[in-house]
């Protein structure tokens, strides 16, 4: 049946326009995403591309194992089907990609460019994220979506036309388990939706004991406890032809919610006057990482406002968070603010963020992934991923061996999602952009951005009319305090 | 008689294309229609698309408003056409033709609610104009056909689909009589909402499914009025047919009594304020500065937008220092406004930062101006900016992204080719004299837009740019309307030649005089007499009684004392 499909395809493809008179180069194609030499997994959506300058393209994806597939058209559009089963083939090899090109008339034969698939599994359904328009202050065109990264699709989980005027982040679900998640409602109708097994509930965790609402949340493997920082938020504007906005804190601290009782756990090492946020828990649950810096309450002194990386410890038991916080990287004395920890789930790595300053590297064209071998201590900067763009908001898959992460890097405005593997050497793959069904057109076109993204192990759901109706009804579970 | 819709179509005309012009620019810059299958697909995507899209299309041509007025009266009468259309169904007799403009009257005053979308009148064409297409097919069996076009009707306008099935209903009884059909069509309808709302629209809530998404710009709201016109539209058509016919006198009284009876609403309806500050934004968004002043003139500003629409326009025209006490004034709010949620309020402020050269600062209130459009559309004006900008700093890619979407357009489409041309040979940009300017005034790195040091900040960009006459006008009305008074004299000191000084900075010289000296004997003479005179006297009033009306009166009403001392 799939030789007839082959076939099928074959016939259909060769309907189209074939190179006559090709002029062979030595060189690579120029292609938009560059997915030459990537690392894949296996059924991952079709890596389509487009090719500069071409007027038409014909495309020959062929195995190092087994498995070829042709495609012809405007741009390099593979078939899902046939695109999914010559990754399966080729588990553990690799495609080689040959791209002719039509370009004022003329055909172009380019030297064949290589796409690595690799034998550790994404079996993830896709990815979550907020897709937001362009706003410094206010945001109507907003919400969070999820994508299944084997196709094309994508499906809202809640968007504006849901809550409209509402303004929704940080999705986050329990190491990719959509069973568990909670996301933040912010405005008029402010609420922390923590749905678990299907049953939600609206949290007000605002008390008279904190600063704020509870923002950046992380959950506990064990899906008891979910850690969070209390952010002031506030924003600068910078009249310059390459920053436009700094985000920073006036005041953070961070805390733990017990689930199971809506208390919120405060201790005195993670409410000081220092500033604390991005609170993570560590994968067997017992460390609480955070980053913290010194306070600077002034917009003029944000350049100083720098983070290091600490630990202190957790016990699931008790719900009690521990007596002594720990500094694991200094990264203040070498100039440096570290953000968004995240450890893998198989324990041995801790991935962040670190930028010249600030707390949300996001719009600093100078802030790359690092990563840290836990077992050893030592970092390095992820110089497999990084760009001279800013990369950030990573998570990882739930074998640690995929990582999602937000990058700059296409026109250092757009946040964009690219996703890249993790070897058990510790070494990265080249990341590769989320593939799109003509991804020229579609990145061209697109006016929004992506934030937080992760990965979800199955379709999130979400009933969206029900959830309205709690939301506009303003019915919340108030938190209680408890101190450690 | 055949005249009769002329002349209302004229007073409509001459009502908003004359009147409210502002209206219109209004409903144009808070959308972006574009050619193509894609943008109507989308369009498409949700019920009432059709209505959408085609209002769309008709509200792009308001970038005209003569030619938006036209358009808009040509739609209103069309609607009066054919609900007396549906009538003469009914058997009406002719004499009565003006009633069924009752309807548009009503609808004309509701769209005065500047956030009624056009979709709204558009559906209810449609749904008029379905229903006198259904009623040409003469077969008894169309009956039978509705089952098919009722989920068409729902689907291409909404909410206006009740008033298509109303109104079928009601002409099929009056040809065939009583059946149990319209209870199986309103069994359909209902599934269809249902089976919509379960599957492609499942985000919307309900009551948006039923009453419309695109009908009223804040989907949270859903105005009563809106269900008072259709009902008005619905039950016209029988009810003119109920009234016997009349004498030609009696006709002309009804249709002057139609026809002035919208003028005459128009003035107590339309919200005064709102329409002020329309107008502002409007004339602002144009460049007409000598109209800004001279409409503030008569309609002095309220509050931060209008005052920043005043200012800006007494920058533009190099008469900030010499007039701006002559008007009501909000503080440095009232120059650079800080950013409200809101679609409206922040557009002059952009404004004011483009002329200024603080265009990061432009970026941002477009980007958010464009942001807190409720209904999530694009506005070309806003667009056209953050091209713009894009294109100043350089980033070429990103500004034809932008660009792109412009050439799309019909009255966007030429400025997008020449940017477009600019961004492709990027020495040629300052072959634009304003584009030019702006590169001149920008601010080098580094410079963070401070609200709390607003007046500093506008100094750096006079002095980065002498040339940037406007920024130390704005730097030196910071001061003033924040009373920074060491600031104000050490700026004076700095940048003021021989040339005469305005007058509300000599008022406000000969003030600080005051306050340090306690007499205006030896003012130094660049103070002009007229300035010490009304001193004097205002100081004499003013010590005798704080809250002497005669301060706030003539001339003494219009200086920066007035300001200083408040009420």
């Amino acid at each position: 049946m799939k030789k007839l499909l082959f076939i099928f395809f074959v016939l259909i493809v060769s309907c189209g326009q074939n190179p006559e008179n090709v002029v062979n180069t030595d060189v690579l194609p120029s292609i938009f995403p560059d997915y030459k030499g990537v690392t894949i997994p296996v059924n991952i959506a079709p890596l389509n591309f487009n090719v500069d300058s071409a007027e038409y393209v014909c495309v020959d994806a062929k195995g190092s194992i087994s498995g070829e597939i042709l495609t012809k058209g405007e741009w390099a559009d593979f078939d899902i089907d046939l695109w999914h089963e010559l990754t399966q083939k080729n588990a553990g090899g690799k495609i080689s990609v040959s791209v002719t090109a039509k370009k004022d008339g003329k055909w172009f034969g380019y030297k064949p460019f290589e796409i690595f698939i690799s034998t550790d599994s994404l079996s993830e359904y896709g990815l979550t994220y907020r897709r937001i328009a362009p706003g410094y202050e206010t945001f109507s065109n907003i919400g969070i979506f999820q994508r299944d990264i084997h196709t094309f699709d994508e499906f809202a989980i809640v968007d504006h036309t849901a809550l409209q005027g509402e303004c929704m982040n940080c999705h986050v679900a329990n190491r990719c388990d959509p069973s568990r998640f909670q996301l933040h409602i912010r405005g008029q109708h402010a609420a922390t939706l923590v749905q678990t097994n299907g049953k939600r509930k609206l949290l007000q965790t605002k008390t008279d004991s904190t600063i704020a609402n509870c923002m950046y949340a992380y959950w506990h493997p064990s899906g008891r406890y979910c850690a969070y920082s209390l952010n002031l938020i506030n924003q600068c504007f910078w009249e310059d032809t390459t920053r436009y906005i700094e985000v920073f804190d006036r005041a953070s601290d961070a805390l733990v919610l017990d689930m199971e009782k809506d208390e919120i756990i405060l201790s005195p090492l993670l409410k000081t006057k220092d500033f604390e946020s991005y609170p993570v828990f560590s994968a067997d649950g017992k460390t609480i990482y955070y980053c913290t810096s010194k306070p600077y309450m002034d917009s003029g002194e944000i350049t100083k406002m720098r983070y290091d990386l600490c630990a202190i410890s957790f016990d699931e038991s008790t719900g009690r968070i521990g007596d002594y916080a720990d500094t694991i990287i200094h990264a203040s004395k070498m100039g440096k603010s570290i953000t968004h920890p995240r450890p893998s789930y198989d324990g041995k790595y801790l991935m962040y963020s670190m930028a010249d300053y600030s707390v949300f590297p996001i719009h600093h064209p100078e802030a790359d992934l690092y990563i840290m071998n836990l077992a050893t201590g030592e970092s390095r900067p992820l110089d497999e991923v990084n760009s001279k763009r800013a990369e950030s908001f990573h998570n990882w898959s739930r074998n640690s061996r995929w990582f999602v992460f937000n990058s700059r890097r296409y026109n250092n405005t757009n946040n964009l999602l690219y996703i890249a593997h993790f070897g058990a050497d510790g070494k990265a793959g080249k990341p590769f952009m989320l593939p799109q069904k003509n991804p020229r057109e579609y990145y061209h076109k697109l006016i929004h951005s992506y934030n937080v993204p992760d990965f979800t192990a199955e379709k999130v759901d979400l009933d969206i009319r029900a959830f309205a109706r709690e939301i506009f009804s303003d019915e919340r579970i108030q938190v209680g305090v408890r101190r450690n | 008689m055949k005249f009769l819709p002329a002349v209302f179509a004229v007073i409509v005309f001459v009502c908003y294309g004359f009147f409210y012009p502002e209206w219109f620019n209004y409903h144009e810059q808070y959308q972006l229609f574009l050619f193509g299958g894609e943008y109507l697909a989308e369009k498409l995507k949700v019920a009432s698309g059709l209505a959408g899209y085609l209002s769309e299309f008709l509200v792009q041509f308001y970038f005209f408003p003569l030619l938006g007025a036209a358009l808009w009266s040509g739609l209103m009468v069309l609607i009066g056409f054919l609900i007396w259309n549906l009538a003469k169904i009914f058997a009406a007799d002719k004499s009565h033709f003006m009633l069924s403009l009752l309807p548009v009257v009503l609808l004309t005053l509701y769209c005065g609610d500047q956030n009624v979308m056009m979709s709204f009148p558009m559906a209810l064409a449609l749904s008029l104009s379905f229903t006198l297409l259904y009623d040409k097919i003469s077969d008894k069996k169309r009956v039978y056909l509705q089952f098919v076009f009722i989920p068409i009707a729902y689907w291409l306008i909404g909410y206006g689909a009740f008033v298509y099935l109303a109104l079928t209903i009601a002409v099929d009884i009056k040809k065939y009589g009583y059946t149990f059909l319209p209870i199986l069509y309103v069994f359909e309808i209902v599934s269809v909402i249902f089976a919509v709302g379960y599957t492609v629209m499942k985000q919307y809530p309900f009551i948006d499914i039923v009453c419309g998404v695109n009908f009223y710009r804040d989907r949270l709201t859903i105005p009563f009025m809106q269900h008072i016109i259709t009902l008005s539209v619905v039950i016209t058509p029988p009810l003119i047919s109920l009234i016997k016919k009349v004498g030609k006198v009696v006709t002309i009284v009804e249709a002057a009594v139609i026809s002035l009876i919208l003028p005459l609403m128009m003035t107590k309806t339309y919200d005064k304020i709102t329409y002020s500050l329309l107008k502002i934004d409007y004339l602002v968004r144009f460049q007409e500065w000598d109209d800004v002043i001279k409409f503030c003139e008569k309609n002095p500003p309220t509050n931060a937008m209008g005052c920043t629409g005043l200012n800006l326009a007494l920058a533009m025209t190099g008469q900030l220092g010499e007039r701006m006490f002559e008007f009501p004034q909000c503080g440095q709010e009232g120059l650079i406004s800080r950013f409200e949620r809101n679609m409206v309020s922040c557009g002059i402020t952009a404004e004011a930062c483009y002329y200024l050269g603080l265009i990061n600062s432009v970026l941002r209130y477009n980007y958010d101006s464009q942001a807190a459009i409720v209904n999530c559309n694009m506005s070309g004006r806003f667009t056209r900016r953050i091209a713009e900008v894009y294109m100043l700093n350089g980033n070429y890619e990103l500004a034809q992204k932008y660009i792109d979407i412009l050439k799309k357009t019909v009255f966007y489409a030429p400025w997008a080719k020449k940017a477009e041309a600019c961004c492709q040979r990027p020495e040629t940009i300052t072959q634009n004299k304003r584009w030019a300017t702006i590169l001149r005034y920008r601010l080098p790195e580094n410079e963070l837009f401070s609200v709390s040091d607003m007046d500093m900040m506008l100094m750096n960009l006079y002095k980065h740019c002498p040339e940037n006459k406007m920024a130390l006008q704005y730097s030196l009305a910071c001061d003033l309307l924040e009373g920074k008074m060491r600031q104000f004299v050490d700026a004076m000191s700095q940048t003021q030649s021989n040339q005469r000084i305005p007058k509300s900075y000599q008022e406000a010289l000969a003030w600080i005089y005051l306050q340090q000296k306690g007499t205006l004997e030896n003012l130094p003479d660049f103070i002009s007499p007229e300035v010490k005179n009304a001193l004097t006297e205002f100081d004499r009033l003013y010590m005798i009684n704080r809250k002497n009306p005669l301060l706030k009166q003539g001339s003494l009403g219009k200086t920066y004392w007035r300001y200083m001392v408040g009420e």
